[in-house]
Formats: C-alpha cells, structure tokens, sequence
C-alpha cells in the first residue's frame, strides 16, 4: 500500500519537508540535505565587512512527479530555474534563521546582482526514473540592522557598501608636493525583480555625493581624475593626481598656462658689449582655457601680465639724463632706491566660469597708466587649429629703459597684478570643475545598458529596451 | 549597444557664456610708450673723425736720363724659379734713380673734424647735431654737409619712428696742446663721457614676489577649508 506522497517541484515524497527551500519558484521536496558555509566579505581596506557570503549547497533527489515516467521533462525545467539568476530565494525553517533573498515585498536583497545559483552535479538513479543533484546557490547579503537595511530599492543613493581608499604623498625633487588618492566605492545592486532587464540605477549616481573630493585649489590642482566602472556597475575604482601650484599660479578660468619672459642687455649691432640702460624684453605664454568660457580669456591674461610688466618700469627710477652739471656718475646706486609698491590697486576678479567681466572690473580698476619707459617692439600669437585648438600661445617684446639697479623692479619680476594669476580667484573659478565632474558631467546612462540574460526562460518584461536578440539570434 | 555610456548633455555644457560677449575689458587699458622725449631715443651713433692734412709739398727733379722704373716687384709672375726665390725684403723698394726729392713742409698742418653719424628715435624727429667748438676754438662749418630725417617705420598705435643720418665737416684752427678731440654723448645709451666713473657697480634690486604683500600671508587658502576633504550634499 503506497504511503502519502507530497508533492513538490523536485518530484513526489513520502514526507513533507521541514521549513522550507524554495528557489526561482522550485520548492525542494524532503528528500535533500544542505549545508550553509559562508562569511563576512571584508572591504578593500579590510576594516570592515561589506557584506557576507553564504554558499548554500544542497544534496537531494529528483524523483519522478505524479505524470511523468522518467525525469526528463521535470529535470528540463529545473535545470532553467535553478540556473537562474537573482530570483528569488527562501531558506526557513532550518534553524539558520530566516533567510528570503529578493523576495518582491521583503528586506533582504542580494547586493551583488545575485542570488548566483549553480549546478554542479546531477547523476541518474534507477534507469532516469530518479536523480541525485548537487546544487549551490551563492547570497551576498548585508548582515545589519532592519532599520538600516539595504533594501536595494533602486534610487536609494544614500547608502553604499564600501568606500576607501589608498593615499600616495610624493615630494620631488624641487620639493613640490604631489599626492594621489585612489580608492573604491561600492554599491548594491540586483534585479528589481526576477525577470527585469533594465538597470535602474548605476554606481555613477554616487560620484556626485561620494566622490567630489575638496582640494585647496589655492595650493594645488588636480591633474588628473579618472573613474572606471565595473562591468556589473557596482563598483567605482577612482583616482585623483594632485600637483602642488608653483608661486604663480594659474590665471583664473585657465586649467593649463605656461610662459616665459626674458630679459636681456640689447646690444649694438655686431658688438660685444651690453648696452647698460636699454633692456629687451620679451613675453611669450600658452593657455589653455576652460572649454565652457570664453577663448578670449587667455587674451586677457595675457593682456593683464603684459600691461603689468610694462608698467613695471615706470619704478625704475629716473633715467639719467645727459643734462649732469656735476659731470657725477650717470648710473649712481641711489638713483631709483627701492621704492614702496605701485599705488595700483586691484579689485579681485569675479568669480564664475570666464565671465569677462570680471577681467574688465580688474583691469579698469588699475591705477592710470604711469610714465614708463617701455616701448611695444613685437606682438603676436599662434593658434591651435582643429585639435589643437585647446590652447593660445601671445608672445610680446618691448625695449626698456632702467638703470642697471633697478633692471628687477622695472621688469615686474616675480610680480603680476593681483587676482591676475593664482590664488582664491583661480581657485573659485574652476571650483565647479576639480572634483567630481568637469564642464561635461558624463553621467553614466543607465538606459544604454541591459542585462543579456539568455538564460531567463521567462523574457523579459513588456517595454523593456535593449534586450538584445533572443537566443540563438 | 546602441547610443553613448553616457547621458548627453546639453550644449550648454561645453559652450561658453555668452553673456560677455559685448564686453571688452581691455577698452579702458593702453600700453605705454616712450612719449617722454628724453627716452624716445632707440638707436643713436655719432662720433667726430677728425683728418689731419700736415701741410706737406713734395717737390721732384726732372730727370736728365732715362732710368728703369722703380718696381715694387721682385720677380715675373710666370718665373720658373719663383717657388724656390728667396729676398730679403719681399717688397722691392729699392729705388733706380739716385735722385732725391726736396721736402717742403708748411708753418702749420691742417685739422678737419667730420662728425657723423645715425639715430633711431620713436615720435620725435633726430636733431641733427652740430659742432660748436674744439678745445675752446671755434668749429668752421667747412664745405660738405649732409643731413636727412626719414620715416622708417609706423610702431603700434601710429607712432612714427625716425630715422636720421648726417656728416658735417669743420675746420678748426688755432688749437693748443691741451684741446682734447670731441667724443659727442648719447641719448639712446643716456651716457655722456665726461661723467665720473663708479668706484663699483651696484647689483641690481631685488624685490619680495606677489604673494609676500604688506599685510597678507604669504601663502592664503580658501578660509574653511580643510586639506582634503570629500565634499557631500
């Protein structure tokens, strides 16, 4: 007399199982054994867990279901549920505590685009009328709080997995600091249901809050930032190249500038000795502006340095004149003795993306033209066409006359007009672009990818773009 | 994979603020020149050369025969033995005719000053210079005189630059032992060559760089913020 028989997924049995494996829809019947083996998955600083990893492995019979006489057309479709990926799990009931994994409506969501089933043995027993199965099935689930869970609900930017990183401090040989940060963050993500495709949410959503790294633009700039996603689009592996400023800086809105200015004796033509009082001057600068400005800035520090450094020589002193009645030295050390600053004062550049404007209110608001003694002998300029049209290069020479002692002040150097170059006023306008974006965001678009899950038996949902060709296609 | 990674953005994105483009800052800024006349001076040469005539007549006997030319020349150019010749005096001078001629020298030489010269000068015409005296002794305008200006060049800002040249001989008699021939100053090098000479030359100034302003740090920062710091909304 046959006994009761209870039906399940897995084939008929004589008893009911205890608590309750279900997985993708196929619940197990009685007849298996199963073990968890897990841990905590500590992040890459390996200071705190991320999440745990519990393998579950389970040993069991397939036994024939109440029509069929072999287990073939059974095996057949369980082969296609238990290989698929991120549907729902529930393990109860068996002592470990309740564990149900992407369950619509409940808590527990795998982290990592899982539950990440696998079958690794199947072997028939009594002429394909039964089997023995070895299936394993890997949860990564955050072991927290209910309060502070990760629901994994798609638009919760506010809480991530992991986010560390590793520091690199660097003094070269001039003694300029130079430091680089690299790191991860890491976020979960899984399917927002069994037979989703789409991706709701990337990693990227948290560049803006986790990753726009405040830099003392003042001291430094960064050189280079770079981002690479994962292919599951959990994870940021980030990175920030910082270089310190030299004295100069920057002028404001520019994200490169380099120069030269050269002063040196003019002499006669053919001969051998400097001409004492009659210097060549000569400017040349490449910028490179901020794409989102104005080109014209670049002409403007130039203008501004150039002006400047001209202007300069109105403190070199009295010229000596041929007029000397004492017949005393034409050249004597108290001539043009150090004097106090220019009276020129500056108002600060506007802050902001380029805007003009603020170029206009800095040079407008320098003292009147002095009584200088430079003279305008050369100007020009290259510009880069077509890919190099990033960057300007203005070059300038004039003839200055300054007494020997003075030749330092009446040349400008080390000085240039306040708010012209580095500083807070290069510092506030390029803030909006040294940290987590520059002037094009590039957010990652969520819609451009897809999961290609050929292995979903079911399709994917109505409406649902980029799902690629169906198998075999 | 259809489209781009990544979302498109607007055009404002990478385009620039067009709110300035009727704004020229630079409309209130010029550069300056040498307006000052006193260093409008670029190039400048004048130099006095002065030409000495000793006031020598050479007077010469006519010949009663009929000797060979003298020659400065040693050998034919075509001699065979002109490789291995040897002389003591390379150059023949060596005369043929045993005759002197008689020297005859006047009771004072001549001196005649030429002052030359050029200048560069940026909107201002060259003054030609001329020479007023020698060693206390009046310089004759003697009979040769040439001077000219020109433009030679439009300098930004319509600026003309002038270029001049002369040469101007004189005659000065009378001159005593102790005149000294004239060395003309220069503008353009702001020189003159009477001026005493240094006992040593002072080095240039320095002078502190931007960032060490009175009543600043030499290095700011952005008050509030910290060294690195990652930035949350």
């Amino acid at each position: 007399m046959a006994g009761p028989q209870f039906v399940s997924d897995t084939g008929v049995a004589p008893l009911p199982d205890v608590g309750l494996l279900d997985y993708n829809g196929v619940t197990f019947s009685c007849l298996y054994t199963s073990s968890v083996n897990g841990g905590p998955v500590p992040d890459e600083a390996g200071r705190v867990t991320k999440y745990v990893e519990y393998e579950i492995s389970v040993e069991g019979i397939v036994t024939l279901d109440i029509v069929g006489a072999t287990t073939d057309a059974l095996w057949v479709g369980l082969r296609a549920l238990l290989t698929q990926p991120g549907a729902p799990l529930y393990y109860v009931g068996k002592g470990f505590g309740p564990l149900a994994v992407n369950v619509p409506g409940g808590q527990i969501w795998d982290v990592a685009w899982g539950p990440m089933p696998k079958l690794l043995f199947f072997q028939p027993l009594g002429g394909s009328k039964s089997a023995l199965i070895r299936w394993q099935c890997l949860v990564r689930i955050p072991e927290v709080a209910a309060s502070t869970l990760l629901t994994g609900q798609p638009r919760d930017v506010s809480r991530v997995l992991q986010f560390n990183y590793a520091l690199s401090l660097t003094f070269d040989e001039e003694g300029y600091t130079g430091w680089s940060a690299r790191g991860t963050l890491e976020v979960p993500m899984t399917r927002t249901a069994r037979d989703a495709r789409d991706l709701q949410i990337t990693v990227d959503a948290y560049r803006s809050r986790w990753l726009d790294l405040q830099v003392d633009l003042t001291q430094f700039r960064v050189v280079r930032r770079n981002f690479e996603y994962s292919r599951d689009r959990r994870t940021i592996e980030w990175e920030y190249q910082v270089e310190e400023l030299p004295p100069m800086g920057l002028p404001p809105s520019c994200t490169l500038a380099r120069g030269t200015m050269s002063v040196r004796h003019r002499r006669r033509q053919g001969g051998t000795v400097a001409a004492g009082i009659t210097w060549n001057c000569s400017l040349r600068c490449t910028y490179t502006v901020r794409k989102d400005a104005d080109q014209r800035v670049a002409l403007e520090a130039f203008y501004a340095l150039l002006w400047f450094r001209m202007q300069s020589s109105a403190r070199a002193g009295d010229v000596p004149p041929l007029n000397n009645p004492d017949n005393g030295p034409q050249q004597p050390a108290a001539n043009g003795q150090p004097q106090g600053p220019p009276q020129a004062q500056q108002a600060a550049a506007a802050a902001g993306t380029g805007a003009l404007p603020g170029w206009a209110r800095l040079m407008a608001s320098a003292q009147a033209p002095q009584k200088a003694s430079a003279f305008l002998t050369d100007f020009g300029w290259d510009e880069g066409l077509y890919l190099d049209s990033k960057s300007i290069t203005f070059q300038a020479s004039w003839w200055m006359i300054a007494p020997f002692v003075n030749v330092f002040r009446a040349a400008g150097t080390w000085r240039w007009l306040d708010g012209s170059a580095g500083g807070s006023q290069w510092a506030q306008s390029v803030q909006d672009m040294m940290g987590w974006a520059s002037w094009l965001v590039n957010r990652v678009d969520e819609k451009a990818d897809a999961l290609i899950d050929v292995g979903n038996v079911n399709g994917p949902p109505a409406g649902t773009p980029l799902v690629g060709p169906p198998p075999g296609g | 994979m259809p489209g781009s990674p990544f979302k498109q953005e607007p055009i404002a994105g990478s385009a620039p603020d067009t709110s300035s483009q009727y704004v020229f800052p630079e409309q209130s800024i010029s550069l300056p020149w040498f307006i000052d006349p006193a260093t409008s001076w670029l190039v400048y040469d004048c130099w006095v050369e002065v030409h000495l005539d000793a006031g020598i007549a050479l007077h010469k006997l006519l010949p009663s025969s009929n000797p060979d030319p003298d020659d400065l020349g040693q050998v034919a150019t075509d001699d065979p033995a002109l490789d291995a010749f040897t002389a003591t005096s390379g150059v023949n001078i060596a005369p043929t005719a045993p005759f002197q001629d008689v020297v005859q020298r006047m009771a004072t030489p001549t001196y005649t000053f030429i002052l030359k010269g050029y200048g560069l000068r940026a909107g201002y015409q060259i003054p030609i210079p001329l020479l007023v005296e020698v060693g206390n002794n009046p310089a004759i305008p003697g009979a040769i005189q040439r001077a000219y200006n020109k433009i030679v060049d439009n300098a930004p800002g319509g600026i003309p630059i002038f270029f001049a040249e002369w040469e101007k001989w004189y005659v000065v008699t009378g001159l005593s032992a102790s005149a000294t021939a004239p060395v003309p100053a220069n503008p353009a090098l702001h020189i003159r060559p009477d001026a005493e000479l240094p006992q040593t030359v002072q080095l240039p100034w320095s002078q502190s760089d931007q960032r060490n302003r009175p009543g600043q740090s030499t290095l700011t920062t952005i008050p509030g913020l910290p060294a690195f710091q990652r930035r949350r909304q």
